[in-house]
């Protein structure tokens, strides 16, 4: 009961954290794309495109990676259990 | 024995992708290498273009082949057994359709933003359905959505009316999205075929949609998968090695996706400096790739971002693949490597867009109009896309040389200024290879992968509803015990009729494109992606929380889009019919009306659904207690 109530919570807190972090991401998009941060960088690419097109890609990869990692046990054990 | 054993060895052949997969890539370099010979003994490009499409063309029948299967779980779910990165491959397939493929790089050419808006919301779309709903629904081993959205909620014997009446709303919002996008890839299919490759609309739509229906009928999802898979090798090789080739030529580096910004911005940007200078304006693609211009307005930035992401994350024919894993570990890790896939061709688009502009300024800005037929002949091959030309010089179609002379005023030493210039954004990619003057295979090649987009995004989606309309309509609401074979009799039956229609409607009807596939993400924003979300963060919401969510966030959807598009209009001719949404003067009217729709339906979606389900909880406990 308490294993299980543990691995509720840390479900939970992954996915806030999650959450969290795409809502940042939903936030921080448009406003670079809009202009309001400019930015510049050693690649000359202009701040918008940068960070649209290279940087939150490879960072949603990421976390997505780390998220799987995480998870993969629970997964494996819910898997047992169902 | 021998028999036997050659039997058991085919079975086995037919059960690994892996060892087909190097099969396929071993035959793509074959052909690669044929193709070169022709080249190096003088076939004319338009041969080499058939053989390459035929050969594309021939691809599905013989995966459907090798795939077929008469197992309903193998020919609905590909028995369960994708692997991670060939289910990756099959869920990038589905998201790089032909209008990724052919108009991304364009749109960031003319309208900077809104392309890179597309390029990452389809990106965090499929993070959204990575994260979140793919585990739920490898975990549930339902075969379709409706059936993963009517689940039994908690130890329910009996079907209630409920349960039934969402899985058919689910499965009518289902098959409305996955028409609206088939129609509007075939719309794109044959534009493209009929302007740009000079081949009849007829010929591409019937063909490909033969052979993509040869290879469904035989292997159903499990040849679905493999094609995807392959078409992802053809779709990768198409879009980058021109854009590499450009790049490697312009900045040494074959890398374009870290190179555009040294090797085209910059000098693009001292280009642009160089002809305010001598008192030329510079408009267009100089500002969308030195700044990032702006037609929308933020909120409108947003709308457009959550629309299209949401969208994304509930497009019925992309989730069928998280399904097919076999359990929810691996249905992550196939988001995961989708994402990788995805964001390895995605994120070359603005390099098309630089180094594509860059070329045709270095080719085309100052040239005296007298050598345009030596310099750029491509101008002169080219025709209308839809009622718009490819490509005008001096704001008329560039059909001879003698119509854009004496649009220009006559005089064949004039030089041309970039004001003269108008190229369709869905030239960018299809274009490349005649722009930057590569070799004409590169060109087959980009011709391939264009078509490769588009019949790998219309062969899913007209899979899953059919799968979807024989599993939850036929078995599920009509007859509850139906034999395998007859759900799969039904739903081959179903996927030829829906083909046809398709196929029909499209020939028949010049469909909007642009308007179908926007209308088809608002509608899987409003309609299906509240649901989806609420079901799968295990909140176990009742089956009729979920239905007058889905139901009002649809219908508010599209009683707004269509106020907003063909309400009434008070005083004709100036468009008050939009003043029920406001939109920004510069920002595309119908596309931004139909997201800003989409959202609102999404919201109400999600309020509805909360609610309703509130209600529900606090209506029984009372009964309950009334009881006790």
């Amino acid at each position: 009961m308490q294993e299980n109530a543990r691995n509720f919570r840390r479900i939970l807190a992954g996915r806030i954290t999650i959450g969290a972090f795409i809502c940042i991401l939903i936030v921080l998009i448009p406003y670079l794309l809009a202009g309001q941060l400019n930015l510049t960088s050693f690649l000359q690419i202009p701040t918008g495109f940068l960070l649209a097109a290279q940087i939150c890609p490879i960072i949603l990869c990421v976390i997505v990676y780390l998220y799987s990692r995480i998870q993969e046990k629970n997964d494996l054990q819910m898997d047992d259990e169902t | 024995m021998r028999n036997f054993v050659k039997y058991q060895n085919r079975q086995i052949a037919r059960n690994n992708p892996r060892q087909l997969f190097s099969i396929f890539l071993v035959a793509v370099f074959f052909l690669a290498f044929f193709l070169i010979t022709l080249q190096q003994i003088g076939t004319p490009p338009v041969y080499q273009l058939y053989l390459a499409l035929g050969l594309l063309v021939a691809l599905y029948p013989v995966i459907g082949i090798m795939a077929r299967t008469m197992q309903l779980d193998e020919y609905q779910m590909a028995g369960h057994r994708v692997g991670r990165t060939f289910g990756g491959m099959a869920i990038a397939t589905s998201l790089i359709s032909g209008g990724a493929f052919i108009t991304l790089s364009g749109e960031i050419f003319t309208n900077g933003l809104n392309g890179i808006l597309w390029m990452s919301a389809l990106i965090l779309g499929l993070a959204v359905a990575t994260l979140i709903i793919a585990p739920a629904i490898a975990i549930d081993h339902s075969s379709t959505l409706p059936q993963f959205l009517a689940a039994p909620i908690r130890e329910e014997k009996a079907v209630k009316f409920s349960a039934k009446l969402l899985r058919f709303v689910s499965l009518f919002l289902l098959a409305a999205c996955s028409l609206l996008l088939i129609i509007g890839q075939l719309g794109l299919a044959q534009m493209v075929s009929s302007s740009f490759f000079g081949i009849s609309p007829i010929i591409t739509i019937s063909c490909g949609l033969l052979a993509v229906l040869f290879c469904l009928l035989l292997g159903g999802m499990r040849a679905l998968t493999w094609a995807r898979a392959a078409l992802y090798m053809v779709i990768a090789l198409a879009f980058l090695i021109p854009i590499g080739w450009i790049s490697l030529s312009h900045s040494g580096n074959p890398i374009p996706h870290f190179s555009y910004g040294m090797g085209a911005i910059e000098v693009l940007n001292a280009f642009q400096q160089e002809l305010l200078n001598q008192g030329f304006t510079t408009s267009g693609i100089f500002g969308t790739l030195s700044g990032v211009t702006n037609s929308l307005s933020l909120s409108e930035v947003f709308i457009w971002l959550f629309c299209i992401a949401a969208g994304t994350a509930a497009m019925p024919h992309m989730l069928q693949h998280f399904a097919n894993t076999r359990n929810a570990s691996n249905a992550r890790y196939s988001g995961n490597w989708a994402m990788i896939f995805l964001t390895i061709i995605l994120c070359a688009a603005p390099a098309y867009a630089a180094y594509i502009t860059l070329e045709i300024y270095n080719s085309m800005v100052g040239l005296p109009i007298r050598e345009l037929p030596e310099q750029a002949p491509w101008l002169f091959s080219l025709g209308l896309i839809g009622d718009q030309p490819l490509a005008s010089i001096c704001g008329v179609e560039a059909v001879d040389f003698a119509t854009v002379l004496a649009a220009c005023g006559g005089d064949q030493a004039r030089p041309l200024i970039p004001a003269d210039i108008s190229i369709h954004s869905a030239m960018i990619v299809l274009a490349s290879g005649h722009i930057a003057d590569l070799p004409p295979l590169i060109s087959t090649l980009i011709a391939v992968g264009a078509f490769a987009a588009l019949f790998s995004t219309i062969d899913g989606l007209l899979l899953v509803t059919a799968n979807s309309l024989a599993h939850d309509g036929y078995q599920g609401l009509l007859r509850r015990r139906a034999p395998p074979i007859a759900i799969i009799f039904m739903s081959r039956l179903i996927l030829i009729l829906t083909t046809a229609v398709a196929g029909y409607v499209t020939l028949t009807y010049a469909p909007p494109v642009t308007l179908l596939i926007t209308a088809a993400f608002a509608l899987a924003a409003a309609g299906i992606f509240p649901a989806l979300i609420i079901k799968s963060l295990g909140i176990n919401p009742r089956h009729t929380a979920l239905l007058a969510g889905m139901t009002l966030g649809t219908a508010s959807a599209m009683a707004i889009a269509y106020l907003a598009l063909w309400g009434p209009d008070f005083i004709m001719g100036n468009g008050d019919e939009m003043a029920l949404i406001s939109v920004s003067p510069n920002a595309p009217a119908d596309i931004t009306a139909l997201f800003q729709s989409g959202c609102i339906g999404m919201l109400i979606g999600f309020i509805t659904i909360i609610t309703t389900n509130l209600t529900l909880n606090q209506i029984s406990k009372r009964t309950l207690d009334a009881n006790n």
